[in-house]
């Protein structure tokens, strides 16, 4: 995952990529041509279409949408349907979906090569634009939605991610998710990786609201109580950070949530200098994550504060020799958000996808 | 002469300092203060404990020892092998190898190196060959996490009792370490080590690192001045990287180049910041040396 995360993130932000010009198809031929394209996909997954799609320049693609567009808008009865019409070439609303997972997954796929297009994120969201009415699945929506965000937060594409996620929340209000990705954006707005200054306590304040929006929508959304306690915690709200941790404690499952509590729990005591009880959340930390180097190294510093100067160069050995392959550190892909849930998603939507 | 003064200072101790707030009377308490001294350009040698004048948080302290120039350095190298040094990796072998070259036949070397995790891909040896083969290993991809690597190599300070060089070079900012500034500082502030750093050609022109976001957190080059300051060390810039080798080197020649001063504080509270002043007396020289250190 976080090879995948790194290929992704030198992205530099999407632009169209150039298409040769085509010639004018007929409508209803261009729209066969491209079902049967994610018919295969649907059947076979990103590996049997990847060669076909070399035929389809942005062009073409962007051609079909925009038929699919302009019947959606004047007959949208004939698109709204879970069964493809052949006067509209055979699509239906479940391709339409099926289409943007498509392209999302061929970026995916070309990322993990280090190759990633980023027309391919550009179709999927004019996809998933069509998605919509009776015969869409809210819940497909949604999760193509954060799939489509998780890339995004990934390639720094933070303009088109909030526009996004703003008119995600206008139409789902009450999905918790959504407010964790609208958390997750201004937390990492106000990150050393993206911000200007040591931190912008705007954006973490924004990121705090997102996250209490989460929780008041699902109290036992463990990740964002652990969020929030971190956001809390920089904004420089120690007590409110550590009864947060406190909670999130009871309610994390995730190894990876409760490693991060666990980290984050030992900040809190580090801050308040104390010391020894920093020091056993990170072996706690530790014990969640024996591989995951952060906890290892926070040990360590804690200990060298608290004097133990033998104690901190052990544990400072034993961080440095740790195989960083051994284990993937949430704190290292903290910023991006739920994207460590990306190919699982993925994967999730497309057997929903499967004929 | 000098070696009595510690003891009779514990005998002639005031009664009525017992009322005062605790002081300094133990011998662990000895301080080591790494100095450089020049003369604007070229180090000064042949200076004697008599040619320093030292302060403690500005009270005189009676230097216990003055080590000359050449005692034994443990010196450790930490390399960036993030993504943004890619182009910057054909020069560190070369550059590794002149570094172990250029330190004496006491002097041992390790390697530490960091992307987003961090390596410690050699300890301290006295091998010469170590440090360039492992250097062969590094990859050039991922974050950069400075700060923890830096601490770790301060963390590591510890396991040696000789004088200790930590040479950083790093050509992006800190894009995912755990432990902040401020932390890295107050380590160092609590070190004897002495800390160089080399910045890449390049990295000036962005704060960027290896996923083209700008960064900053404080900036790269605000930490290392810190670093350096605070530790007596000092911050260069590599004009090309043809030019890593010779810096590597003359590094070493700089640090072989100090002298190691040592004192039992006396007359200072024992607890808190410790300020400390060197000067050389009866001519112009610059000094450089650690800013002081905390008292426990």
């Amino acid at each position: 995952m976080l090879r995948t995360l790194l290929l992704l993130s030198v992205l530099a932000p999407g632009t169209v990529a150039a298409g040769g010009q085509s010639p004018m198809r007929d409508p209803i031929d261009l729209l066969i041509e491209y079902r049967n394209v994610v018919e295969r996909y649907r059947r076979g997954g990103v590996d049997g279409v990847e060669e076909d799609l070399k035929e389809w320049d942005v062009q073409r693609v962007n051609e079909a949408i925009s038929h699919l567009a302009v019947l959606q808008e004047k007959k949208p009865i004939l698109l709204d349907t879970r069964i493809g019409r052949a006067d509209v070439g055979g699509w239906s609303m479940p391709l339409i979906g099926a289409a943007a997972l498509l392209h999302a997954d061929v970026f995916l796929h070309g990322a993990k090569r280090g190759t990633p297009e980023s027309h391919h994120l550009y179709l999927a969201t004019r996809f998933l634009a069509l998605y919509r009415g009776s015969a869409a699945d809210a819940t497909f929506r949604v999760r193509t939605t954060l799939v489509i965000a998780w890339i995004r937060q990934i390639t720094g594409q933070f303009d088109e991610l909030r526009s996004e996620l703003l008119a995600a929340r206008t139409e789902f209000p009450a999905d918790p998710a959504i407010a964790l990705a609208e958390g997750c954006l201004e937390e990492t707005a106000a990150s050393p990786r993206a911000a200007r200054q040591p931190f912008i306590p705007e954006a973490l304040r924004r990121a705090a609201g997102h996250y209490q929006r989460a929780l008041s929508l699902d109290p036992r959304f463990a990740e964002a109580r652990v969020r929030l306690a971190f956001v809390l915690f920089r904004l420089g709200q120690v007590d409110d950070a550590s009864r947060e941790l406190e909670r999130a404690g009871e309610d994390a499952r995730q190894p990876r949530v409760v490693y991060l509590a666990r980290l984050f729990r030992g900040a809190v005591h580090e801050h308040a200098g104390r010391l020894d009880h920093a020091a056993a959340a990170y072996r706690e930390a530790r014990a969640v994550g024996p591989q995951c180097q952060v906890a290892a190294i926070a040990l360590s510093h804690a200990l060298y504060r608290a004097g133990d100067r033998t104690a901190a160069a052990a544990a400072g050995v034993e961080a440095s020799r740790m195989d960083s392959h051994g284990c993937e550190d949430p704190w290292w892909v903290y910023d991006y958000g739920q994207a460590w849930k990306l190919e699982e998603t993925i994967e999730a939507l497309h057997r929903e996808v499967r004929p | 002469m000098t070696r009595w003064l510690p003891v009779l200072a514990l005998v002639m101790i005031p009664a009525g300092a017992q009322q005062q707030a605790p002081r300094f009377a133990t011998r662990t308490d000895l301080v080591r203060v790494d100095v450089l001294v020049t003369d604007g350009r070229r180090p000064i040698a042949g200076l004697g404990a008599h040619d320093f004048e030292l302060r403690d948080n500005g009270v005189l302290q009676r230097i216990d020892r003055v080590l000359p120039q050449q005692t034994p350095i443990d010196a450790w190298l930490v390399l960036d092998e993030s993504g943004s040094i890619k182009r910057d990796l054909g020069v560190l072998v070369p550059a590794a190898g002149a570094f172990v070259r250029a330190l004496g036949s006491s002097d041992r070397s390790g390697l530490i190196t960091f992307h987003h995790a961090v390596a410690l891909r050699s300890a301290l040896t006295g091998d010469r060959s170590v440090l360039p083969a492992q250097l062969r290993f590094a990859r050039a991809e991922g974050y950069t996490s400075l700060r923890d690597a830096l601490f770790i190599a301060l963390a590591l300070r510890h396991e040696s009792t000789e004088r200790s060089l930590i040479l950083a070079f790093t050509d992006g900012a800190d894009t995912i370490s755990w432990l902040r500034d401020e932390q890295v500082i107050r380590a160092a502030a609590d070190s004897d080590a002495v800390i160089y750093a080399i910045t890449g050609p390049e990295g000036a022109r962005g704060e960027s690192g290896a996923d083209g976001l700008p960064v900053s957190w404080r900036s790269r080059r605000e930490l290392l001045e810190s670093l350096t300051a605070q530790t007596g060390g000092r911050l260069l810039k590599a004009g090309s990287r043809s030019d890593l080798s010779a810096m590597f080197t003359s590094i070493v020649e700089e640090m072989k180049a100090r002298y190691l001063l040592t004192y039992y504080p006396d007359g200072v509270r024992r607890d808190g910041w410790h300020r400390i002043e060197v000067r050389v007396k009866g001519q112009r020289a610059q000094v450089r040396a650690r800013r002081g250190y905390f008292g426990s």
